[in-house]
């Protein structure tokens, strides 16, 4: 791993050089810019917050084996159903209008993921495939009801309203978008590390992924841990869609989680499923992202090319974590 | 689980020692700003390239940029998720390089307001937008119910006309990719009055795609509109445009056209284009900020009289696809909107 | 001259410490039915997988034809003209015969298009050349298993082999189907072809074979043509002498019958042949039966079926007393039904958890403290485990790390520690060294001491001799003997009813022994009529051939 970052950074510095006509600046702007002001550090552990959210997601299904890819579904669902939770009480207390909005988003999630944890258990179907597949057909729908239902034409954006004000949740590091939901994120990662190395049912859980006949042998009900471990991995990503609207965004814009759920997969990848290394990680890959922000804002680094920098390093790492975990898997199996 | 956390570490410290080796080979810190510049920040909401506004936006700006000294531009694309361009402009704003920042999109001004509100010294220049009043913004909205009822003018001629892919109903189309307040209160109407000038039975068949892609579906809609009687369809969807003009071409009836001169996408099937001079806007605009003209907190709509908003009637093969008569009968329209004779107000709609 | 001589073949899995062929030799000669016969885990596949190129020997030599060679994989087996059937068809079930015959070596058009059309002349050709009677165009999938195997030997003709092997061919084959089998092998013999099966069913390698190699834990010991020999000195080649172990069982006067099994039945999902077929039997308190037989004859499904894992089709079972036919895993266990499973890496524990959590999975719930685990309980649980039964690891090194030998103690230890008055060992000491099958075995005396009922599954002849008071025998789903084990007992007697040579349990007196049991009457005793006393075994009928 060490290896790879080595190589990914210093790919991304040679990249630098060859596209940029400043590459002292740019390297400074991607390397050092997220820690320059408070605004983009705040920005920085802002957008880590989803990413926590869709990381501990994948971290629950894959440590049990349930292999959920339908995440981008699920955190953007959860969204928009939180988001209409909030537009259709607009007037509700905000503490208990908050809590059932996010609660909303949350179930969203878990009955996406659950379905196909059913479908597992019911006929057998392969998770990957029905998670991914209804996830996609999600995605359409909430553009659907974004782009037209939901929509309003005021904003001339392809977004809902904005919530109420009471919806909104603490800024805590102004200007940054930084808020409260940070505290959430974190506690969620104690609360799901807690869950899954230190209850039993967090135990059966884990033993049913790692080695399913095993858990058969040692009198677990397999069957339930189809389904639990999508049900939660759901949840999270529901969870962490709920909140990009209250604490972020204020309202649900058309793909605006566009990604996370994804790299929420490369995420745990990295964390190699531990729930405390998620936070890590999601940080590492939102430095990822301000870096490229900042670059793209000081120096002359256009949108394309930050983006291919920062895919450059995505991709390397991904896929070291990718082959650590297939040869883990091999190791086991 | 130790291992990973470790290799995160390391990540850092990689990080670090990588920019420290760089900052001092190269002997750079950060960003210098030269004092007394005039330094403008342009935020295009998507990506520039296959945009003509957009375009236009960042060449307007450029040409300021480079006909004057100490003015510089600085473009940033926000990209297609429209959820970071909030976060974007913050950015841009957070810099405090920037004198000024222009954008153009309806949605600007909206996206713009909690920046203004973090950033109070912050100045924006929204074009293709309007707010009411706001100390540090300065917005310019095109009259777009001017535009819209020249195209609806000239579609109105063809449906009454004898041209051969004109149908006995008088049914016009307008396909949109999404409804925005711009749609509902300017273009429709605009493009209704338009048509109702030269019959008030024409009907308009409006319809909403839902997105800015689907030509497939731009093209089914199309053909439903089509097959109802309609004749000339104004086609405002992005890239879905493509579909629309395809089944309306493969049908011999015609297509009027919003935003750029595009004859050449479908000759004689594009009967008619409209056309923002945004990057005479830019520049104009730019110009009175940096000499201290403009007048923050208000709002401008720029129309036809001033050509910002025009029919693009030199085109040869407008003049090639559309019978003489009609194109005579466009003129003088044209020729009283221009001088003020017949005028299409914007209702306040904000 | 013989076509095929292999020399010397070395072959050891350091994974699992088994030496799977130990010097052995093998020597076929141009155009005979070579067999090679032992029990299971005798080393008999892996030999041929060495000869295929699947695995590569450690040592020895391979020579074909008077000639040495080196065969690093299967291609170049193949180029040689070797050609494997495995027991388990490697065809593709949506395409054609001629499709899959000529897989990986087709007929090319212009370099890249597949030619249909050759492919198709070419498996025709092949099949007339060899007088099969199949259609080159039908679907794999609407083929019958005989017909499949077939279509594998007809896959190897075309890739020119000479020299054919078949891995227990007949294992999946109705009886119909061996004959057309054997016929085919027959004439391909006649044809130049040479052919090795490998088998463990006595009466159909003396009907097809002419020479037959012995192979026993590794090692080939005798080589008899089949025309010398007959099946009963053949199964003592392969079961050899009995080994004395170093322990000796104390007298113990057993109890209550604890588990009883009243007519199990488990139909195969294909349904000619039940995988359990009326299996009636009881283990008492205080008493060690054991249970052997021949991999596929219904031990592993007795072994699942006694643990939950499977469920019956009929019958019934009942745990002192209590009816559990049918009862969850977890049911079982809050029963007391302890079980070392015979696949330690995969049931018996989780490799890639720590030692801990491998510990834990039986008693998992008495460490909960409102949901959660009372750590400082369970790792003092998991210490006192490892102090009782001396074994030397830490708590938190994963599973997969231990040796062979400290997993399989880990998990003996965490199934005794649940002091359970029912427990079942499958295969206990397979792959393990002495001293550490030492250790298992008085382990399991010493639960015989504290009174639990023991079921021994085992394949291990010498073990389920040496352990066990009653010894029953599996042969097609079927318990085809029962013998109290009062010393007097032979191998030899025990192998012939292992490899079916002796079936007196077959026809009516399988149903005499059914109708002395009581069905389900809750105490089990009537089983006991079963049991045949002196050694040497006594039939419920007197339907014996001898």
């Amino acid at each position: 791993m060490t290896i790879t970052l080595s190589v990914a950074v210093l790919l991304a510095i040679v990249l630098i050089f060859l596209l940029s006509d400043d590459p002292g600046r740019t390297i400074y702007y991607f390397f050092a810019g997220p820690f320059i002001n408070r605004y983009y550090l705040g920005n920085l552990l802002n957008s880590a917050i989803p990413l926590v959210f869709a990381g501990l997601g994948i971290a629950v299904a894959f440590s049990s084996s349930a292999f959920n890819l339908g995440g981008e579904g699920q955190v953007y669902a959860g969204a928009l159903v939180t988001a209409a939770v909030c537009l259709a009480l607009p007037d509700t207390n905000g503490f208990i209008g908050g809590i059932a909005a996010v609660l909303a988003g949350v179930i969203t999630g878990a009955v996406l993921a659950g379905i196909s944890g059913y479908f597992k258990m019911k006929w057998n179907t392969d998770l990957l495939i029905s998670s991914f597949l209804i996830s996609a057909a999600v995605v359409l729908i909430v553009n659907f009801l974004i782009t037209g239902p939901l929509d309003d034409p005021a904003s001339s954006l392809l977004a809902t309203p904005k919530i109420a004000e009471q919806y909104r949740l603490l800024r805590i590091f102004k200007p940054s978008k930084l808020n409260i939901s940070i505290v959430f994120s974190i506690v969620a990662a104690i609360a799901v590390y807690t869950f899954m190395y230190h209850t039993h049912r967090g135990y059966e859980m884990r033993i049913c992924g790692l080695n399913p006949d095993f858990a058969r042998y040692g009198g677990v009900n397999v069957n339930t841990y189809l389904v639990l471990p999508m049900i939660l991995s759901g949840a999270l990503h529901g969870l962490g869609g709920g909140l990009a609207v209250t604490g972020t965004h204020y309202m649900a814009l058309k793909e605006f989680t566009f990604g996370v759920g994804w790299n929420g997969i490369a995420v745990a990848l990295i964390a190699k499923n531990h729930p405390l290394g998620v936070i890590p990680a999601a940080l590492f890959f939102a430095y990822l992202d301000a870096g490229a922000k900042a670059a793209m804002l000081h120096s002359d680094v256009t949108f394309e090319i930050a983006a291919i920098i920062q895919s450059v390093i995505f991709y390397l790492v991904t896929a070291q974590a990718i082959f650590s975990f297939v040869k883990y898997r091999q190791r086991v199996s | 689980m130790q291992k990973s956390l470790k290799i995160l570490l390391i990540l850092a410290a990689v990080a670090v020692v990588a920019v420290a080796v760089v900052l001092i080979v190269l002997g750079r810190t950060g960003a210098e700003e030269s004092p007394g510049s005039f330094d403008i920040g342009v935020f295009v909401p998507g990506v520039a390239a296959g945009s003509p506004l957009y375009e236009q936006l960042v060449s307007g700006a450029e040409k300021v940029a480079s006909e004057r000294e100490m003015v510089t531009v600085k473009v940033i694309e926000g990209g297609f998720n429209q959820g970071e361009w909030e976060e974007k402009i913050t950015s841009i704003a957070a810099t405090g390089e920037y004198e000024v920042i222009l954008s153009s999109n309806p949605s600007i001004p909206f996206v713009a307001l909690p920046v203004a509100e973090a950033f109070p010294d912050q100045k924006f220049i929204i074009l293709d937008a309007i707010i009411e009043s706001h100390p540090q913004m300065y917005t310019v909205l095109y009259n777009q119910v001017e535009q819209a009822a020249m195209l609806g003018f000239l579609a109105g001629l063809i449906t009454k006309s004898d041209m051969p892919g004109a149908t006995p109903e008088l049914k016009l189309g307008l396909i949109a990719g999404q409804e925005y307040d711009a749609m509902l209160k300017m273009i429709l109407p605009g493009f209704e009055r338009g048509a109702r000038e030269i019959d008030p039975g024409i009907s308009v068949d409006f319809r909403v795609l839902g997105n800015w892609y689907d030509a497939n579906k731009a093209a089914d809609l199309a053909n439903s509109m089509l097959d109802a009687g309609v004749d000339v369809i104004l086609t405002i969807c992005g890239g879905a445009n493509q579909g629309a003009i395809t089944a309306v071409k493969e049908r011999g009836r015609y297509i009027v056209y919003m935003d750029s001169e595009d004859y050449d996408l479908a000759p004689g099937t594009i009967v008619g284009c409209s056309e923002l001079r945004q990057e005479r806007l830019v520049r104009e605009t730019l110009e009175a900020a940096i000499e201290g003209d403009l007048d923050w907190g208000s709002n401008r709509i720029v129309n036809s009289t001033d050509d910002y908003v025009a029919f693009v009637d030199n085109h040869e093969l407008y003049i090639k696809s559309v019978p003489e008569d009609i194109r005579d009968t466009m003129d003088s329209f044209l020729k009283d909107i221009r001088s003020g004779r017949r005028s299409y107000e914007v209702p306040k709609y904000w | 001259m013989p076509s095929v001589d292999m020399r010397e073949i070395c072959k050891y899995y350091p994974e699992s410490g088994v030496k799977a062929n130990d010097y052995v030799d093998l020597s076929v000669k141009k155009t005979e039915i070579h067999a090679i016969v032992g029990e299971n885990g005798a080393g008999k596949t892996t030999l041929m997988n060495i000869l295929y190129g699947l695995e590569r020997a450690d040592s020895g030599r391979i020579c074909l034809d008077g000639e040495e060679v080196v065969i690093r994989n299967p291609r170049d087996a193949v180029r040689l003209g070797i050609g494997m059937v495995h027991q388990h068809f490697k065809l593709i079930r949506p395409f054609t015969i001629a499709e899959n015959v000529t897989l990986a070596m087709e007929q090319r058009k212009y370099g890249v298009l597949l030619d249909r059309r050759e492919a198709w002349k070419a498996t025709e050709k092949v099949i007339a050349d060899f007088g099969f009677d199949l259609d080159p165009g039908a679907k794999i999938a609407d083929l019958t298993a005989g017909q499949m195997q077939q279509v594998e030997i007809v896959k190897i003709l075309y890739r020119h082999a000479d020299v054919l092997i078949l891995d227990e061919p007949t294992s999946v084959l109705a009886e119909q189907q061996i004959r057309t089998l054997f016929d085919t092998l027959k004439n391909l013999t006649c044809l130049g072809k040479t052919i090795i099966i490998i088998s463990h069913k006595l009466d159909e390698v003396m009907s097809i074979a002419d020479r037959v190699t012995v192979m026993r834990k590794g090692k080939s010991t005798a080589v008899r043509n089949t025309d010398e020999v007959d099946d009963k000195e053949l199964s003592r080649l392969m079961i050899g002498k009995g080994i004395t172990y170093g322990f000796k069982r104390d007298a113990s006067v057993p109890g209550e019958p604890v588990l009883a099994l009243y007519n199990v039945s488990v139909a195969e999902r294909t349904g000619h042949r039940p995988l359990l077929d009326n299996v009636s039997f009881s283990v008492r308190a205080g008493e060690i039966v054991g249970l052997t037989g021949v991999a596929g004859n219904g031990l592993e499904e007795l072994e699942e079926v006694v643990n939950g894992l499977r469920k019956v089709d009929s019958g019934r079972i009942e745990h002192r007393g209590l009816d559990v036919t049918n009862a969850s895993s977890y049911f079982l266990r809050e029963q007391g039904m302890a079980y070392v499973p015979s696949d330690r890496l995969r049931r018996g524990s989780s490799l890639s958890s720590s030692v801990l959590e491998n510990l834990i999975i039986t008693s998992r719930r008495s460490f909960l403290n409102r949901g959660f685990f009372r750590r400082k309980a369970m790792e003092k649980f998991g210490r006192e485990i490892l102090k009782h039964y001396s074994i030397d690891t830490d708590l938190y090194v994963p599973m997969g790390t231990l040796s062979g030998g400290s997993i399989q103690k880990i998990i003996l230890s965490r199934e005794l520690s649940a002091q359970s008055d029912f427990i079942m060992f499958s295969d206990p000491t397979w792959g393990l060294d002495v001293a550490s099958a030492e250790y298992i075995y008085s382990r399991i005396l010493e639960c015989r001491r504290s009174r639990a009922a023991i079921l021994l599954i085992s394949n291990d002849l010498d073990e389920v001799l040496g352990l066990s008071d009653r010894l029953m025998v599996m042969h097609r789903g079927k318990v085809v003997g029962v013998f109290e084990n009062d010393g007097t007992l032979s191998k030899e007697t025990i192998g012939e009813y292992i490899l079916g040579l002796r079936n007196d349990f077959k026809g009516d007196a399988g149903n005499d022994g059914q109708a002395t049991m009581g069905r389900g009457d809750g105490n089990g005793g009537g089983i006991d009529d079963n049991v045949v006393g002196g050694g040497s075994s006594r039939d419920c009928s007197d339907l014996s051939p001898e």
